[in-house]
């Protein structure tokens, strides 16, 4: 197998105030392999936005990326020049945001605001540039495109701005496509329309997606591979159907318990008790751990390591229910991970271990 | 063959009424608001008094006439003559293109070095904002015409530093203005999405925060019009600026000074056309302000 076109390792983004840092994103892992799509779910507020914008680059002051690699096709993005990155920004990795009409520039034409895309990171002629214009809002179900690309965004409803959106993040023919909840601005039939209208668009130009949302129906139809985040931790990394078949991570398994499903009769919706922990001030050990059943005191010391919950690498899990499984490489590039599982297993656990645990404090 | 020029036609069109748009624009802007439409006429009407001076001047502005010295108004010369013999009415006419000079080049001056730096102090805040806006605290300390005065002085009596100094003084506060818009629009979502598009910082700060900063700048251009007229004036009345026998407004008044005891009619005439001149530019600016700025229909109106 040929190495994955994003390779998130031990990525931590900590926001800094006067009372310490605040750790929304706390040392995850997830891979993305080329042409799939993982969704990343999570409660608001654990993260999710943060690790999406992390990848991009487009952490602001007071944030910042505090460890870990990003790699994009053997590149770590992490420490790529911002000249390099900007290359790379909306031209090979897209970004599609979640409310579609203030990610538009009011004083611009959408037409115009398309072309700028396209006049930053091609040599395209005005008249091709313009053509192409007609060409994506077309494929993007925009009616009469010659005419809406004269339309200011004000003009546009919320779907078909969102439409409009996702042509500009399309319109340099990118690699990689990362959606921030782009359906939870939009009404519900609107969202349905922009979720099967990315799919399809996914599968015609093999693109490569990452979707953030909070919604697990959404992750079941149009995902490959999810990750979990809890309280700045992507607790549970693996396939769709296996992950949803069989969670390997309480977490996982109490999100997926609330799910309401139009079978259900029970006149309560299933719900998490308590709430999630302050990002500021979190615990030793398990970020789950005062709201998890299975609690137990092995949870309240040390973060615990990515064990491999399933029978390939890729399904991983933040538990110690899992103890005595192999845990993840702390290095990617070790190719000898499975030859040589003793080795990387104390390897890990150190490394993995130790910066949330007390090193960070 | 026939595909290209289907193509061509598609993608002209929309340029050229882009023209039309835009123009119907502005004059949806100006007439939004009775203050600026009488403000945008008496503006229009001067520019057209300047443009056609030639025409509509009765006299050569510097013929003199010695046997017919400070007249008051009559057929002849409706405004009367100055103490050569010239008539003010010809005089007035084209010291309007000296007061649409004024009004170009100071605000032009004024625009691109304050808003250039506005926006660089406001996009990348911090150190190179510190360096950018103490450094026109300086020009500020100092009152405004006496350094214009001593700017003139120092670099010699000629209309071009006159307007060069007026426009420096003006700076300081468009770049404040500039910067403190630029700061808000950079925390828009859609800056951010900018950003995220991988646009360069000049990109950036030209398509994406200068277009969305507009709305101030014209109504502080176009006050500043209005200020830069009465600065010069007063220039060129304390003879550092137009130098006579040029038909300047300020010019013109200060020479009839001497004779306000004859005859009223040689200072009233230009300190009037000054003063028409200054309210149409302040009136339209006020107007432009409630439209563009505070107006309930701003969206409407603007976008």
């Amino acid at each position: 197998m040929s190495a994955p076109l994003l390779n998130v390792e031990h990525l931590s983004t900590h926001f800094k105030t006067a009372d310490g840092p605040v750790k929304a994103v706390d040392d995850n892992s997830f891979t993305l392999e080329e042409g799939e799509v993982l969704g990343i779910v999570g409660e608001s507020g654990s993260g999710k936005s943060t690790l999406l914008r992390s990848v991009m680059g487009l952490i602001e002051d007071p944030g910042e990326i505090v460890d870990g690699r990003i790699e994009y096709r053997d590149r770590d993005l992490t420490t790529m020049s911002d000249a390099a990155l900007r290359e790379l920004r909306g031209n090979e990795i897209s970004f599609v945001f979640q409310e579609p009409t203030a990610h538009l520039n009011p004083a611009y034409t959408v037409g115009d605001q398309i072309t700028d895309v396209l006049a930053a990171h091609t040599d395209l002629s005005s008249e091709a540039q313009w053509e192409r214009v007609y060409e994506l809002l077309g494929r993007l179900g925009i009616p009469s495109p010659e005419e809406r690309a004269e339309s200011y965004p004000h003009e546009f409803s919320g779907g078909m701005a969102q439409r409009v959106c996702i042509a500009m993040a399309l319109a340099c023919e990118p690699e990689l496509l990362l959606a921030d909840e782009p359906t939870s601005a939009l009404d519900v039939t609107i969202q349905a329309q922009i979720i099967d209208l990315l799919t399809e668009l996914q599968e015609d130009l093999g693109l490569s997606m990452v979707w953030v949302t909070h919604d697990m129906g959404v992750v079941a139809e149009t995902c490959d591979s999810m990750a979990v985040m809890y309280a700045g931790n992507v607790v549970e990394y693996g396939r769709v159907d296996a992950v949803f078949d069989d969670p390997k991570h309480p977490y996982t398994e109490a999100l997926l318990r609330t799910v309401p499903s139009h079978l259900d009769t029970a006149p309560r919706f299933d719900t998490i008790e308590g709430s999630p922990p302050d990002l500021q001030d979190l615990p030793d050990g398990c970020v789950f751990q005062e709201r998890c059943p299975e609690a137990m005191e092995a949870c309240r010391t040390g973060r615990p390591p990515y064990y491999e919950v399933g029978g390939d690498s890729a399904w991983l899990s933040k538990c110690v229910l899992h103890e005595g499984k192999s845990t993840r490489p702390a290095s990617p590039s070790a190719p000898d991970a499975d030859a040589n599982p003793s080795a990387t297993l104390a390897d890990s656990q150190t490394d993995g271990g130790k910066p949330t645990g007390e090193g960070d404090r | 063959m026939s595909q290209e020029s289907a193509d061509a036609t598609v993608t002209e069109r929309p340029r050229q009424s882009r023209v039309v748009a835009g123009a119907t624009r502005v004059w949806r802007i100006v007439s939004a608001n009775s203050l600026s439409l009488v403000g945008f006429c008496i503006v229009l009407s001067l520019v057209f008094v300047a443009v056609f001076a030639p025409v509509l001047a009765p006299y050569e502005p510097s013929a003199q006439q010695l046997d017919n010295t400070l007249a008051p108004p009559s057929a002849d010369h409706p405004f009367g003559t100055d103490n050569t013999g010239r008539d003010i009415l010809s005089r007035i006419i084209f010291g309007t293109r000296y007061a649409i000079a004024i009004a170009v080049v100071v605000v032009t001056l004024e625009t691109v070095v304050g808003v250039s730096l506005g926006l660089v102090a406001g996009y990348y805040r911090g150190k190179v904002d510190e360096t950018v806006m103490r450094g026109l605290d300086v020009l500020v300390s100092l009152p405004p015409l006496l350094l214009a005065m001593v700017i003139v002085t120092t670099f010699g009596i000629n209309i071009w530093n006159a307007m060069l100094a007026i426009g420096i003084v003006y700076i300081p506060m468009m770049s404040r203005t500039v910067r403190s818009s630029a700061l808000s629009i950079r925390e828009e979502t859609y800056v951010q999405a900018a950003e995220g598009l991988g646009y360069d910082s000049k990109r950036v700060m030209l398509k994406h925060i200068l277009p969305n900063s507009v709305p101030p700048i014209v109504v502080l251009g176009t006050t500043d019009v209005a200020y830069a007229l009465i600065d010069v004036a007063t220039l060129s009345f304390l003879g550092l600026g137009i130098q006579p026998p040029k038909p300047s407004w300020g010019a013109m008044a200060n020479a009839a000074r001497e004779y306000i005891l004859v005859t009223p009619w040689p200072i009233v005439f230009p300190t009037l056309a000054i003063a028409i001149a200054v309210l149409g530019f302040n009136l339209l600016g006020m107007g432009l302000r409630e439209t563009l700025l505070y107006g309930e229909d701003y969206d409407e109106v603007v976008e």
